[in-house]
């Protein structure tokens, strides 16, 4: 429950375990699919390292970017995802060595090709679970009882949601100040649409048949502006419980219209955003209810993870 | 946006809590998220700019669209989300697209020579990873077309052919 409307005020060690769990499950979603040893078959030339990677001298990349060296870096980062989704002890270097291999990975993939957002917001908020004790609750092997003070779970919490609202105020102010009011009212919005479907020729094509329907353009042109303004203000997210039930229905409304509109799924957001901008103690409370209900008595899996909530 | 939230008693009074390293380290967080939107960019990688959909683009479109040629002379579609994750996908279509338009602007000269090899040799990569999938029809040669798409109608004019790069 959270006190003067703020969110994440009141967060037990398991509800931040399970959000531990859901962030690292993505990531594994995101890195087993994806063949990173294709890296070594790309023009070694692609390779424009970023931001501080680009202190990293040629001779350490070249020998990464072979395919036994790239398949060996993705071994080793899917187990160390493994481990912290699980929370095994210690958990707190594991996480470190984890967002470290993380970063590493998101830096190749963006030097090779260039630099977008998709994975971003789902990095920071791994940093944030580095930072905290993510695994006092929910975790293998159990943890008899955590021995933070209590407030930690919270300030975890709120922390994960202001970096991932921020961009989205950040991008709008942007957009604002740079390019209203033509990008709302112009050809902006439908050229994008046009160009965006050939990101993938398996698409819905969707975003080509509204073009066809002249009528629905200005509609969409204006939940544009309408999604603008929305995220202006994500970061009131944090303090006003009624803008953040209406944000949440608009924003993942937005990233699900994406999808089909524009071939762009920022699912890791949209999952985000119902993860830690929504009062994540009570879904998770009510999880572990029916959790419990369906579990049979004394089992030891991770759902009867029943952490004591007074520390020692 | 911001102000209201940072002078939050109960915002504050979550975070006061904390001991200085971890405060710190958010405090070094929250600074290079707002230089990444503000100055840096991808300097600060992983806190960079956000600036999408904020460009004003005016008129029909150009995509660019790539086709296999088998070696049973059957065509097909190179769609990088066949054999790669999501992501990585989108960002290869992006390079892939700004590939395409280094080499026509560059024309001639030893540059535009430097840029052809690296969409040739990414080219090849994609078709490497369709024959994995497919050894008993390997890729012959890739064709890169352009396509306009209008934006009043959503329609797709005829492809013209600007390059084939074969790989036999």
């Amino acid at each position: 429950m959270s006190r003067d409307g703020v969110l994440h005020q009141d967060v037990k060690p398991a509800t931040l375990g399970v959000v531990r769990a859901a962030v690292f499950l993505m990531w594994i979603a995101v890195v087993v699919p994806d063949p990173l040893s294709f890296l070594a078959e790309l023009p070694p030339t692609m390779n424009h390292p970023l931001g501080v990677f680009g202190l990293v001298p040629d001779e350490a990349w070249r020998r990464l970017l072979e395919p036994g060296a790239l398949g060996a870096f993705k071994a080793v980062l899917v187990g160390l995802l493994v481990l912290a989704a699980l929370g095994v002890r210690p958990y707190r270097s594991i996480a470190l060595a984890t967002a470290l291999l993380l970063t590493v990975h998101q830096a190749l993939l963006r030097g090779f090709t260039f630099d977008n957002h998709e994975e971003l917001g789902l990095l920071v908020c791994t940093y944030v679970l580095v930072l905290f004790p993510s695994a006092d609750g929910f975790a293998w092997p159990r943890r008899r009882a955590p021995c933070s003070p209590p407030g930690l779970y919270s300030a975890a919490l709120l922390a994960m949601a202001t970096f991932l609202l921020l961009p989205y105020a950040g991008i709008a102010a942007h957009r604002l100040a740079f390019a209203a009011p033509d990008v709302f009212l112009g050809d902006s919005l439908p050229a994008w649409i046009a160009s965006l479907h050939s990101l993938d020729r398996d698409g819905s094509g969707f975003g080509l048949w509204l073009l066809g329907h002249p009528t629905v353009v200005p509609a969409l042109k204006a939940g544009f502006l309408v999604t603008t303004i929305f995220e202006l203000l994500a970061p009131l997210c944090l303090i006003m419980p009624r803008v953040r039930r209406v944000w949440i229905a608009v924003v993942v409304s937005f990233h699900v219209l994406n999808w089909f509109t524009l071939n762009l799924f920022f699912w890791q957001n949209a999952l985000l955003v119902l993860l830690v901008v929504t009062d994540t103690e009570a879904w998770v409370s009510h999880a572990r209810r029916i959790a419990r209900w369906i579990l049979p008595r004394g089992s030891k899996g991770l759902a009867a993870n029943h952490t004591p909530l007074t520390g020692r | 946006m911001l102000v209201p939230v940072a002078l939050h008693p109960a915002v504050r009074r979550t975070f006061r809590g904390l001991a200085r390293p971890r405060l710190a380290a958010l405090g070094a967080m929250l600074i290079l998220t707002l230089a990444g939107q503000l100055a840096l960019d991808a300097r600060s990688f992983p806190f960079v700019g956000w600036h999408m959909y904020a460009t004003v683009r005016h008129g029909d479109v150009t995509v660019y669209e790539y086709d296999a040629v088998l070696r049973s002379g059957a065509k097909v579609a190179v769609v990088p989300g066949r054999f790669l994750g999501p992501e990585s996908a989108d960002r290869l279509m992006e390079a892939l697209r700004r590939q395409v338009e280094r080499v026509r602007a560059l024309d001639e000269g030893p540059r535009a020579g430097a840029a052809w090899r690296e969409h040739e040799q990414t080219l090849r990569a994609l078709a490497g990873r369709y024959d994995r999938e497919h050894p008993e029809d390997p890729v012959a040669s890739v064709l890169v077309s352009q396509r306009t798409v209008t934006i009043r109608s959503g329609r797709k004019l005829p492809r013209q052919l600007l390059w084939t790069v074969e790989l036999r």
